[in-house]
C-alpha cells in the first residue's frame, strides 16, 4: 500500500511516499519536497558582497550558518586570487561564538519543539507549548546578538572580519546568559552534570537521565525505537575537523569527490524539488553524529560501538554537541582580546575575480557555498546544505540516509518519527 | 531722497569696501580709509561692522551668496550639462567684467590672507552659498549620465580653478583677447574635462 | 469573579518563505503572556489546534490571520493554491497582519519572478496584491525579519480593540513613524559628518561610505532593540533597509554617491539643505569625534 504523508513542523512541510506491507510495516519511503525559492539564481549578478545579506535568508533557524559559509567562501575567492586576507583571532573567535550560538539555539528547539513534542503526541500525551525552552532559545540568541547584532538574519561577519566592535560590558553579559544556558541544560535537559551525562553515555545508563531528555528516550524506548533507525554508517564532516568514516574507517575528507545528483528533481522527471548531495557517488550521514564520531568523543563512540547509528546515538550526539558547544562558547568569550582590530580590510572586492568555496559545519551537518565571480559581481552561485546529505532521495539500490533508517519501522508514525531524527528542515534542502 | 534702511546702508558700505579691498589687498586697507571712502565717521562705521574682520567676513558670504543664486538659476533652468557648463562660465567672467571687485576679492583677500578668515570662516562655511550649487550641478551632471563620477574637489578644483585663473591673466593684462571671446572653448574644454567617457 | 475573556483565535499561515518570522517570533520573551490572550488554530512551529493538513480542509474562521512569505497565486501548501487558500481564509478573519517584508512587498524572494511573486496587498511599492479589496483589515508589519515586538503591540492593539494609525503602506505609525537612524548610536558622527573610514570599529557614521540606509528607512530598530540587546548600526552593520519596499536594493555594503554625494538624501531633507549643511559641519574638525571612543590602554 502507497501512503503520502505529509511532515508538518520541519521548517516547512516534506512528503514521505511511504510503501507498506500488509501489517503496515514499511517497506520504502520516498522523500519529497515540494517548494522551491531560487535563491542561487537570485544571487546571480549581484555584488558578492549582497550574498552576505542574501544567503542568510536561505534560512530562518541557521541563516547565520549561511552568513559564515559565504564570508568564508568570499574570503576563498580572495584567496585564490592570490590576494591574503587576514583575520585577527578576536574575529575568528567572535563568529564560532556567534554560529555556536545559533547551534545550540537549534538544538534546544529540536529537542523540545520536535522530539519531545512528537514522541509525546505518539504516545497520546501532546505537551504544551515548550516555555522554557524558548526562554531558553531566545537567551542564546541575544547572546549572538551581543555580537551578531540581531539574530536571525544578522550580516556581521564581512570579508576581513566583523563588524561589531565589542567592550568588555557585552563580554560579560555574554557569559552571565552563558551561565542561564548551563544552568538549563543542566536542570533541565539531563537531570545532572555534563559530567554524569557523559559517564551515563559510557555506562550504558542513559535512559536513567532524569531531564526531558530522558523523557525523550524513554518515550523512544516505550514507542521501541532507540535500537531502530539504523542506516548506512557512512558519516562525512567537511566543515571543521573534517574527516570521513566509511567502514569504520576514518579518512581526510577531499572536496572535489562532493557532486550533486539531480536525477530525482522536477526538473528531471522526478518528484522532488530535492536534489541529492553525495560524496564518491554514495549518501553519508552528516550532522552532530558524524562529528562526533569523526571526532571520536568518547561517550558518543561508546554508544556508536553498542547501538550503531540508531535513534538512541543520533538524538544523544545532538545533546552531547549541545553540552560541548557551551563548553567552546565560555572559553572563547573568556579568551577573548579585544584590543585586536575587528576587522582588516582587504582590496575591493571589485577588484577581485574568481572562484571559491566555503564549508562550514551547520547544526544539520556539512554547509557548503561556491560561487564565480569576476570583478566582485557573482557569476554563478551554488549551496548545498545539510539536509540534501541526510534527506537524500534514493533509488531501491542506493537509499538515502534518512530512508533506509525508515525502513522496516512498524508503522508510518515511528518511520516519521525516525525521519525527524535528522533534524529536518524543509527551507533549506530545496533553497 | 528716502532714507536708507540700515540693511541697505550696510549693503553700501560692503561695496565700497569691496572696491577697496580688492585693489589694496586685506592689510592696506583701514576701518578709517573705507568710512573716508563712504563719506562717513569712523564711529558710524563701527556701529555696522564691529571689526574689520567681521567686515571681511561678511563680504565673502556676500559674494558667496550672489554666486550661489546665479548658479542655482542655472541648476533650476532644467538645460543639460554641457550648456550649463557654458552658462556657468558666461555668469562667471559677466560678473568678473561688470562687478570685478567681486572676482577680485574671492582671489586676492578671501584665498590670499586665510589667517583673516580662519576664526569663523573655517573650511567652506562661508562659501557654502557657492560651493552648495556647485556639488548640485555636479551631482545632477553625474546622476543623469553626463558627467563622470569621481571625487567632488577633483572636479571643483578642475572648474573654478580654470575661471579663477583666466579672471586673474585677464586682469594682469596678459589676455589678447576679450575674456568673453574665449567663455565658448573654455566651456567645451570643462565639458570635455569632466564628461562621461 | 469574573471569566477569563475569550482568547483571539489566531491563524498564522505561510507563503514563500525562510521562516525567519517565526523564528523571530520564538525569540519574543514575553511569548507566554502573549498565549494568555492568543490561541494559534495552526502555527507552523507551535503546539496549536490543528495541523496545516486540517487547516486546508477546514478553512476555520478566525479572529486574526497572520501570513509570513511572499504570494504567488499557485504556491501550494498541502495540494491547495495560495489563491484559494489565501483568500477563503482571509475572508473569514477579522484582521490580517502581513508578517515580515516578502508577506508586505514581495521581498528578497520576489526576486526570483519578479512577474509572479509580491506581497498580499503591495507589489513592491503598488497596491495590487491578491488581498487589495480587504486593505482596511490588513496591517503590514515589514522587516526582513520583523521584529517580535512588533507583533505583539499590533496582537495587543488589536485584544485591547483600539485603533492602530497607519501609514501609506498600512504599517503602525507608532512602529515605522521613527527611522532606522533614530537613536543610532552614532548618530553624532552622522551630525558632524564624521565618516567611519572602515568597519569594525565603534566610531563614525556610516551612511558616507558603507551604504547605510538607517537615514531613510522607517523602523524602530534603534527604539525596540533587537534580541532586546543591539541592532544592525550598534553591531557596526550599515543598515539594509530591510523594512522597505525597495528591498533588497543592491550593493549593500557601499553608499551610492555621485561625486562623493550621497545618491540618496536623509528622509524628506532636500538637497541643498543638507549639502548646505553638510559642507559647514565637515569644516569643522572635532577633535574629539577624529578619536578612538575608548582609549585603548591595555
Amino acid at each position: 500500500m502507497i501512503t503520502h504523508e505529509l511532515i508538518e513542523r520541519i521548517e516547512g512541510e516534506a512528503v514521505l511516499d511511504f510503501k507498506t506491507d500488509k501489517n503496515g510495516r514499511v517497506q520504502d519511503a520516498a522523500i519529497r519536497f515540494l517548494h522551491f525559492r531560487g535563491m542561487e539564481a537570485i544571487l546571480e549578478g549581484r555584488n558578492a558582497l549582497d550574498a552576505l545579506v542574501i544567503t542568510p535568508r536561505v534560512c530562518g533557524i541557521c541563516g547565520h550558518s549561511h552568513l559564515i559559509t559565504t564570508v568564508r567562501m568570499i574570503e576563498n575567492i580572495y584567496h585564490n586570487a592570490g590576494v591574503l586576507i587576514r583575520i585577527s583571532d578576536k574575529a575568528q573567535s567572535i563568529r564560532t561564538v556567534t554560529l555556536s550560538c545559533e547551534l545550540i539555539q537549534n538544538h534546544i528547539k529540536w529537542l523540545y519543539l520536535v522530539m519531545l513534542h512528537e514522541s509525546s503526541k505518539i504516545l497520546g500525551k501532546e505537551p504544551a507549548v515548550a516555555l522554557k525552552a524558548l526562554y531558553i532559545s531566545s537567551a542564546v540568541n541575544q547572546l549572538c546578538a551581543l555580537f551578531s547584532g540581531q539574530w536571525p538574519h544578522s550580516s556581521y561577519a564581512i570579508p576581513g572580519g566583523v563588524t561589531c566592535d565589542p567592550t568588555h560590558i557585552e563580554v560579560m553579559q555574554a557569559l552571565r546568559i552563558l551561565s542561564d544556558v548551563e544552568r538549563f541544560i543542566d536542570d533541565e535537559v539531563l537531570g545532572c552534570s555534563p559530567e554524569v551525562f557523559e559517564q551515563a553515555m559510557r555506562d550504558n545508563k542513559i535512559l536513567s537521565l532524569k531531564g526531558d531528555f530522558g523523557t525523550v528516550l524513554r518515550n523512544f524506548d516505550t514507542l521501541g525505537l532507540l535500537e531502530k533507525g539504523k542506516s548506512h554508517g557512512r558519516f562525512l564532516v567537511l566543515g571543521e575537523a573534517e574527516g570521513v568514516i566509511l567502514n569504520g574507517v576514518r579518512n581526510r575528507t577531499d572536496i572535489t569527490l562532493v557532486s550533486e545528483d539531480i536525477s530525482q528533481t522536477f526538473e528531471h522527471g522526478g518528484k522532488t524539488y530535492a536534489k541529492n548531495a553525495l560524496y564518491q557517488g554514495e549518501f553519508y550521514e552528516t550532522g552532530p553524529l558524524a562529528r562526533a564520531l569523526v571526532q571520536k568523543r568518547s561517550g558518543v563512540s561508546d554508544l556508536y560501538r553498542t547501538y550503531g547509528d540508531s535513534a538512541l546515538t543520533r538524538l544523544c550526539a545532538r545533546v552531547e554537541e549541545m553540552v560541548l558547544l557551551c563548553t567552546q562558547v565560555r572559553q572563547l568569550l573568556s579568551s577573548l582580546d579585544l584590543s585586536q582590530p575587528s576587522f582588516i580590510p582587504p582590496p575591493a572586492i571589485e577588484s577581485i575575480s574568481g572562484s571559491g568555496v566555503g564549508i562550514l559545519e551547520a547544526p544539520r551537518g556539512s554547509l557548503i557555498h561556491r560561487a564565480t565571480i569576476e570583478k566582485g559581481k557573482i557569476i554563478s552561485y551554488s549551496i548545498i546544505t545539510p539536509t540534501q546529505w541526510n534527506l537524500g532521495n534514493g533509488i531501491a539500490s542506493n537509499l538515502g540516509v534518512a530512508q533506509r533508517a525508515m525502513i522496516g519501522a512498524d508503522t508510518i508514525a515511528k518511520a516519521s518519527l525516525i525521519f525527524r531524527t535528522f533534524d529536518v528542515c524543509s527551507v533549506c534542502t530545496t533553497h | 531722497m528716502a532714507r536708507l534702511s540700515k540693511e541697505e546702508r550696510k549693503i553700501s558700505i560692503m561695496s565700497k569696501a569691496l572696491e577697496l579691498f580688492s585693489k589694496e589687498g586685506f592689510y592696506q586697507t583701514t576701518m578709517p580709509s573705507i568710512a573716508e571712502k563712504i563719506g562717513m565717521s569712523v564711529g558710524n562705521l563701527y556701529n555696522y561692522f564691529t571689526s574689520k574682520e567681521m567686515l571681511a567676513k561678511d563680504l565673502i558670504l556676500y559674494i558667496a551668496e550672489i554666486l550661489g543664486e546665479e548658479i542655482r538659476k542655472i541648476n533650476e533652468s532644467g538645460v543639460g550639462t554641457q550648456e550649463k557648463i557654458e552658462a556657468i562660465v558666461h555668469m562667471y567672467f559677466r560678473i568678473a567684467k561688470d562687478r570685478p571687485e567681486t572676482i577680485e576679492y574671492f582671489l586676492r583677500v578671501y584665498l590670499s590672507n586665510r589667517e583673516v578668515f580662519q576664526n569663523s570662516c573655517e573650511g567652506m562655511i562661508c562659501v557654502s552659498a557657492f560651493v552648495t550649487e556647485m556639488m548640485i550641478f555636479f551631482e545632477e551632471g553625474v546622476r543623469c549620465g553626463e558627467l563622470r563620477d569621481q571625487d567632488f574637489f577633483s572636479a571643483f578644483g578642475l572648474f573654478m580653478g580654470y575661471l579663477g585663473g583666466m579672471v586673474f591673466i585677464n586682469g594682469e593684462n596678459i589676455l589678447p583677447k576679450p575674456l568673453g571671446e574665449y567663455e565658448h572653448t573654455i566651456a567645451e574644454n570643462i565639458y570635455y574635462a569632466l564628461k562621461t567617457r | 469573579m469574573p471569566s477569563k475573556p475569550a482568547k483571539l483565535r489566531v491563524i498564522w499561515l505561510q507563503g514563500i518563505t525562510c521562516n525567519g518570522n517565526t523564528h523571530s517570533f520564538l525569540n519574543d520573551p514575553d511569548l507566554e503572556r502573549l498565549l494568555d490572550s492568543v490561541a494559534f488554530i495552526h502555527h507552523p512551529i507551535l503546539p496549536c489546534t490543528k495541523t496545516l493538513k486540517e487547516l486546508v480542509k477546514k478553512l476555520p474562521k478566525s479572529d486574526i490571520l497572520i501570513f509570513e512569505g511572499a504570494y504567488r497565486a499557485d504556491f501550494e501548501r498541502v495540494g491547495v493554491a495560495m489563491e484559494t487558500l489565501l483568500s477563503a481564509l482571509a475572508s473569514k478573519t477579522k484582521h490580517i497582519i502581513a508578517l515580515g517584508s516578502c508577506a508586505s512587498f514581495g521581498g528578497i524572494f520576489k526576486e526570483f519572478s519578479p512577474e509572479h511573486i509580491s506581497g498580499i496587498l503591495f507589489d513592491k511599492e503598488e497596491e495590487r496584491g491578491p488581498l487589495k479589496m480587504m486593505r482596511e483589515k490588513i496591517i503590514l508589519l515589514s522587516g526582513c525579519p520583523a521584529h517580535p515586538k512588533w507583533l505583539s503591540f499590533v496582537i495587543e492593539m488589536i485584544v485591547a480593540g483600539k485603533r492602530i494609525l497607519v501609514d501609506e503602506y498600512r504599517r503602525p505609525k507608532e512602529l515605522y513613524g521613527y527611522l532606522v537612524h533614530n537613536g543610532c548610536l552614532r548618530n553624532e558622527y552622522f551630525e558632524w559628518k564624521v565618516d567611519s573610514d572602515t568597519f569594525g570599529t565603534k566610531e563614525g557614521c556610516l551612511f558616507y561610505a558603507q551604504g547605510c540606509q538607517g537615514p531613510y528607512t522607517h523602523g524602530s530598530c534603534n527604539k525596540i532593540l533587537w534580541n532586546e540587546v543591539s541592532s544592525k548600526t550598534r553591531a557596526g552593520t550599515p543598515c539594509v533597509g530591510c523594512t522597505e519596499p525597495t528591498f533588497p536594493k543592491r550593493d549593500l555594503f557601499s553608499t551610492k554617491t555621485y561625486m562623493s554625494i550621497p545618491a540618496e538624501m536623509p528622509l524628506g531633507i532636500p538637497k541643498r539643505s543638507y549639502l548646505a549643511l553638510a559642507g559647514a559641519a565637515k569644516s569643522f574638525h572635532i577633535k574629539r569625534l577624529e578619536e578612538r571612543l575608548i582609549d585603548d590602554n591595555a
